[in-house]
């Protein structure tokens, strides 16, 4: 209860001391379309056949006009709740301590989404949660009647969606109730989604949701498996697997056991008392343009390294999902990364004559 | 009595015939995520032509024909219905809309459409009107 007490104390005042993230996992949108979108927070947890999925919606501290974010799911949820208080902050300083910045938060829009049969709804705080089943239409249409103006990339991203996954959660902000509940522009609300599936997935591409072609996205993605994940795209620095093409616009950070300070931690959090005693940490930094972003992130927790082509948004076959990457690299970047590589081995090569010489 | 009915029906056929020539032909356009398809036109001046515009998408399109002065006019002003209004229609959600137009002289036209983004999304396309 005192570890409880005291990490609780001691992640709020973190909290308020940092630039706080702007947490969310949908693509947002706004009264006008698409809203910015700084630095996004996802955790995707997965054990016994469950994903546990825990993000959270940031207050912009707009007073008017309908916000919010339409989130893919890769299963029906069985239950949606509200967060625990630390758990994406506390994984946040595992993997970079926080510095204080100033007393100033970041805020960033918020979120909502739509659909025709209704799943499931729910209020969390502030926010109005809708799951929903549906195809790329009925879902775009129910958002379109629920006053939002959706991007003009939604109906291809929502199709790319749909094809794979027909479950959609929409998480609509009540300004309104924001304001007499007294959240100021930064405050987040955490939920958790509990989804069985055999087919856990980290949706991406919803992140560049109306941004502009260059537009870089920015989300740290947190995994918590009982095996080192194989994941499609592999991430840079990740594990070679053959044949997988390489996401250059993700990075893979932090690939270990977590330790036991950190599964103590979030264990005892609100909602996490599922965790088993040992699971392993992994944490994607993604840093894309929008354009670039084309897929999501599958992982396949079992040991079997084969994660699925479907999940990664990639149908048609790896050599597609190859193409895909490749094709969608911006030139420079491309030629970057080859001289890196080639002046890499030629130092190398040049090393080994050195020695033998 | 023959030769009259023969020639009433003659007289009769000679009076419909300039309406059966002139009835517009018909061009399918459909709007697909976003983008339209075909974002090529040909037509002839002095043609009139009945679109037949076919909205698969979500969200809420334009087909609005005219120069690009009148495109960059549009691009700038706030949406609204353009239902009824000369080369101009506001397509919802799943809906086929018709739009009948008569291109009176050779020019290069865009059609397009100016819902916020859209047009920057490449939601536009050329209509070349021929001598």
């Amino acid at each position: 209860m005192a570890r409880r007490l005291l990490l609780g104390c001691a992640l709020a005042c973190g909290a308020t001391l940092i630039a706080t993230p702007a947490y969310a996992c949908g693509g947002l949108i706004g009264p006008n379309g698409a809203v910015n979108l700084a630095r996004t927070t996802t955790l995707a947890a997965y054990h016994n056949g469950i994903e546990h999925y825990v993000t959270a919606f940031t207050f912009t501290g707009a007073t008017k006009g309908t916000f919010g974010s339409i989130v893919p799911l890769p299963g029906i949820p069985t239950k949606v709740e509200r967060g625990g208080d630390w758990t994406l902050q506390r994984l946040e300083r595992e993997v970079a301590p926080p510095v204080p910045k100033g007393l100033f938060l970041d805020h960033t829009g918020v979120a909502f989404a739509a659909a025709p049969e209704i799943i499931l709804q729910t209020k969390i705080d502030a926010l109005d949660i809708t799951v929903l089943k549906g195809g790329a239409f009925g879902v775009g249409t129910w958002a379109e009647q629920h006053g939002f103006n959706l991007p003009p990339d939604a109906p291809s991203v929502l199709d790319f969606y749909a094809r794979r996954s027909q479950i959609f959660m929409a998480a609509r902000f009540d300004a309104a109730a924001a304001v007499k509940r007294g959240q100021r522009a930064g405050d987040g609300t955490p939920i958790h989604l509990t989804i069985p599936t055999n087919n856990p997935w980290v949706p991406l591409r919803i992140l560049a949701l109306g941004k502009q072609g260059s537009e870089v996205i920015d989300a740290d993605v947190f995994l918590l498996t009982d095996n080192v994940p194989a994941m499609l795209p592999q991430p840079v620095g990740g594990r070679n697997l053959a044949g997988a093409p390489l996401a250059t616009g993700m990075q893979l950070v932090r690939s270990e056991r977590a330790n036991a300070s950190l599964m103590q931690d979030l264990k005892i959090d609100k909602g996490m008392g599922w965790m088993p005693k040992s699971m392993w940490l992994t944490f994607i930094r993604l840093a894309a343009p929008a354009n670039t972003l084309g897929y999501d992130l599958a992982i396949d927790a079992t040991g079997q390294n084969q994660p699925s082509l479907q999940a990664a948004g990639f149908p048609t076959g790896i050599a597609a999902a190859a193409k895909h990457i490749r094709d969608s690299l911006p030139l420079w970047l491309a030629w970057t990364a080859a001289g890196a590589l080639t002046g890499g081995l030629l130092t190398t090569m040049l090393r080994r004559r050195l020695r033998t010489a | 009595m023959t030769l009259a009915r023969t020639v009433a029906a003659l007289l009769l056929g000679a009076a419909l015939l300039p309406a059966c020539s002139s009835s517009p032909r018909t061009i399918t356009v459909d709007m697909r995520f976003s983008h339209y398809l075909p974002t090529a036109m040909d037509v002839r001046a002095g043609e009139t032509v009945r679109f037949k515009l076919v909205n698969q998408d979500p969200i809420t399109h334009e087909f609005i024909i005219g120069d690009a002065a009148l495109q960059q006019r549009f691009e700038l002003s706030h949406p609204e219905n353009h239902n009824g209004k000369p080369g101009q229609a506001t397509v919802m959600p799943g809906e086929t809309r018709y739009l009948s137009f008569t291109f009176a002289t050779a020019v290069s036209l865009i059609f397009a459409c100016h819902r916020p983004g859209h047009y920057a999304y490449g939601m536009r396309g050329t209509i070349t009107v021929k001598a």
